[in-house]
């Protein structure tokens, strides 16, 4: 009996085990205690009959034995008294009042019990106290209490009672700790693993990243030219983004976007400050995600409908160079959309394509220059070589000259013979349009004078139109006047000038053969507006190897880009340019006159002198159709801004 | 009446003859001079009354024999006749006290009238 109820509370204790662990303990001890108590001398119906209630209460209880903590104290005491008035009958019905086995039933149910609290345990052990000396009153006389010591079994089951406590607490509290270190350590786990795995995701980005750079810095030295820049970059960024189209805006100084690559699009895009997807990413500077653009304020259908393209979505990445946004790159259509991802990735890898390209422009236009030194030095010595032969032709055609004025000096006097005279003068003329020839050539190799003297460019005008006398009227060409308000300054070989002006009327004229209408018009403006209009203005690199410093017309039309200056047009109604013509039209020895007539230097050499004056001169056919218009570009004197 | 003496110092055979057939023809007695060096060496030995000078010769140069007429007592005008007319060395020539000069290829009557004027200036000295 003593071995089946040590088994029961042994079983109470085990506590957490599964149901079906619990059961299998459950039959080995019922089996174990039929095989104790079934021997010869205590064999008995109602010990059967207890063991069968034992099995029924250790299934029913351990049933609810994982849920005892959650019943709250009333169920508790209640399981507590069922148990032990069931074991108290049963040691009772068994052993009678006097048996000892209570005492050890009781120890045993203390050690057993679990409260939720110390004060709960405490009044266990006092209940429990109170039972067993409610027993031994029952069981004995007064004087046996005291004489035999049973009393003193009483604090023996209480410090036990409170010892089991302690130690309870002592172990739930650990358990408590363990349970939540065990919770902590759990969740630290789980975040350390996002974190690896956002961590292996940045990784995985920087080596993808690392890739595409190095392939884009491998394929940019093998770059013919920064045209080829673009569509490479744009092959690169396009697969590895997985995205359809790429677009590459550059932005000006305003802040407007006009497209420098557009992927499939035949038009350039031009964009206002500001407005579109490009746009909002340019001024605030960062990567611009649009995964419905139809349905976003900012963005702008009618590129789709001028290219018939569907956007589906787009993403608008600034370029920028030490702060400043130099342009912007556009993806469009990616499969799925585009993720904070690929914003971020792009972020970052925008100042690198900056710094790739800045490398790339700076390269090419490095050896733009130096092709173009190269040259001016070959130019230089061949402008050397035309200066000296040019003086050295001059001392025979003065030879040839003075011979031939002291013969028809010496024929004026002796015969005076016409038709010698005729020949004589011939060979004069001829000296003279060989010098006009050489001096021509001259313009070309001399270095360009740092200062002139200021003049009214309108009266230059009026007085070189005056040596023409009644020329055009006799030809029936009305003249149209049309003179910007004075001063007018500008510093200039005043002959120089008045030559290249000559020129212009002269070659109106010629273009006229049968009378028309020479305008002439002279108008402020400033280089740059010029430059602007006429984009296909050069600056005659012939200047550029003449002169001392290397590149000093461009420098100087740089400087003075802003700077005010004055246009002289020549408009005449003869038949306009030819494409041919247009494209030669500078050249020397280009001419369309008849052989004889023309040196073909006139435009050449014009287009020097007004060269090293810093300005511009410009032909092209009137836009009316019928006619062309000869422009010369002067810079204003300080007087006159 | 006196009989003048011109210099002429050019490295081009054909001018020296025209312009020695020119001042002949005048009455002048004319020294012809194929270089710098050589014309310094007839300025030692006569004393021309104007001299007719080219500026690019081989040896001495037209510069060369500016200076040195410089240095002599009451210089004779010079006449500074050059393909060079628009360069530095005709401005020094100028400032080396040279009466004018004339760009090449000149023509004869404005050689005569140059000629003619620095002679005026000469008799009235």
């Amino acid at each position: 009996m003593y071995v089946s109820v040590s088994f029961w509370t042994t079983m109470r204790t085990i506590g957490d085990g599964t149901p079906i662990f619990r059961l299998l303990i459950a039959l080995i001890l019922v089996l174990f205690s039929i095989f104790v108590t079934v021997s010869p001398e205590r064999a008995s119906w109602s010990a059967f009959l207890m063991i069968g209630i034992y099995v029924l209460l250790v299934l029913g209880l351990s049933w609810y034995e994982s849920a005892r903590r959650k019943l709250g104290a009333p169920a508790s005491l209640a399981i507590y008294l069922a148990d032990v008035a069931v074991i108290t009958y049963t040691i009772y019905s068994l052993s009678g009042w006097e048996s000892d086995l209570y005492l050890a039933y009781f120890i045993v149910i203390l050690l057993s019990v679990k409260g939720a609290n110390m004060r709960h345990n405490i009044y266990v052990g006092l209940t429990t106290c109170g039972i067993y000396g409610f027993l031994m009153m029952r069981s004995s006389p007064d004087e046996t209490l005291l004489s035999s010591g049973f009393l003193l079994r009483l604090p023996f089951l209480l410090i036990i009672s409170i010892y089991t406590t302690m130690i309870s607490a002592r172990l739930g509290e650990s358990e408590e700790s363990l349970r939540q270190a065990n919770v902590q350590l759990h969740e630290a786990n789980e975040r350390l693993e996002e974190k690896v795995e956002e961590r292996t995701y940045v990784l995985q980005d920087f080596v993808k990243q690392l890739r595409l750079m190095n392939e884009l810095i491998r394929s940019s030295f093998r770059a013919a030219d920064l045209e080829a820049f673009w569509p490479m970059l744009s092959d690169k960024l396009k697969d590895f983004l997985g995205c359809e189209r790429v677009t590459f805006f550059v932005q000006d100084e305003a802040g407007n976007l006009d497209s420098i690559y557009a992927d499939g699009l035949a038009e350039p895009i031009h964009l206002e400050a500001g407005s579109g997807i490009a746009g909002l990413g340019s001024k605030i500077k960062r990567a611009v995600i649009s995964n419905d653009p139809y349905k976003d304020p900012h963005f702008h259908p009618n590129v789709d409908e001028a290219s018939g393209f569907k956007t589906y979505n787009l993403m608008a990445c600034p370029l920028i160079r030490d702060e400043e946004v130099t342009g912007v790159a556009e993806f469009l259509n990616k499969k799925g959309g585009f993720s904070q991802r690929d914003m971020a990735f792009l972020d970052r890898l925008a100042p690198e394509l900056q710094i790739i390209y800045d490398k790339l422009k700076g390269d090419f236009e490095r050896e733009q220059m130096e092709t173009s030194l190269r040259e001016a030095d070959k130019l230089s010595a061949l402008g050397r070589l035309m200066a000296g032969l040019a003086h050295e032709i001059k001392n025979p055609l003065t030879g040839i000259l003075a011979n031939a004025q002291l013969m028809m000096r010496a024929c004026a006097k002796r015969c005076g013979a016409d038709e010698e005279m005729e020949i004589l003068e011939g060979i004069e003329t001829s000296v003279r349009h060989c010098d006009s020839l050489v001096k021509g050539l001259l313009i070309f190799s001399r270095k360009p004078k740092k200062m002139h003297d200021p003049h009214d460019f309108n009266e230059v005008v009026e007085k070189s139109l005056k040596l023409f006398g009644k020329r055009f009227e006799l030809d029936k060409i009305d003249i149209g006047k049309e003179y910007a308000s004075a001063p007018l300054d500008v510093r200039c070989n005043v002959t120089e000038i008045q030559q290249v002006i000559v020129n212009l009327l002269e070659n109106g004229r010629q273009a006229m053969n049968g009378g028309g209408a020479l305008k002439i018009k002279t108008r402020r403006t400033t280089m740059r507006d010029f430059r602007r209009g006429h984009p296909d203005a050069r600056v005659n690199h012939r200047n550029i190897k003449a002169s001392a410093r290397p590149l000093a017309g461009q420098e100087r039309l740089r400087a003075s880009g802003e700077a005010a200056a004055v246009v002289l047009d020549v408009e005449d109604t003869g038949p306009g340019l030819s494409k041919e013509v247009l494209a030669h039209l500078f050249e020397p020895f280009f001419t369309t006159k008849a052989p004889g007539t023309g040196t073909g230097l006139g435009l050449s050499v014009s287009w020097e002198i007004v060269n090293q004056h810093g300005g511009l001169l410009h032909g092209e056919n009137l836009e009316d159709g019928g006619g062309s218009r000869f422009s010369l570009v002067l810079p204003l004197g300080k007087s006159a801004i | 009446m006196k009989t003048y003496e011109i210099l002429v110092v050019d490295d081009e055979k054909t001018i020296r003859a025209a312009l020695r057939r020119l001042f002949n023809a005048k009455g002048f007695i004319v020294h012809t001079a194929q270089d710098g060096a050589d014309a310094i060496n007839i300025l030692r030995d006569s004393r021309p009354d104007i001299i007719l000078l080219d500026l690019g010769m081989p040896r001495s140069d037209g510069l060369d024999v500016l200076e040195e007429v410089s240095l002599m007592a009451s210089p004779p005008p010079v006449l500074v006749l050059t393909a060079y007319a628009d360069t530095e060395r005709a401005q020094k020539a100028r400032s080396l006290g040279a009466r004018k000069i004339m760009a090449k290829p000149f023509e004869l009557d404005e050689i005569e009238r140059e000629v003619d004027a620095a002679m005026e200036d000469v008799r009235e000295r």
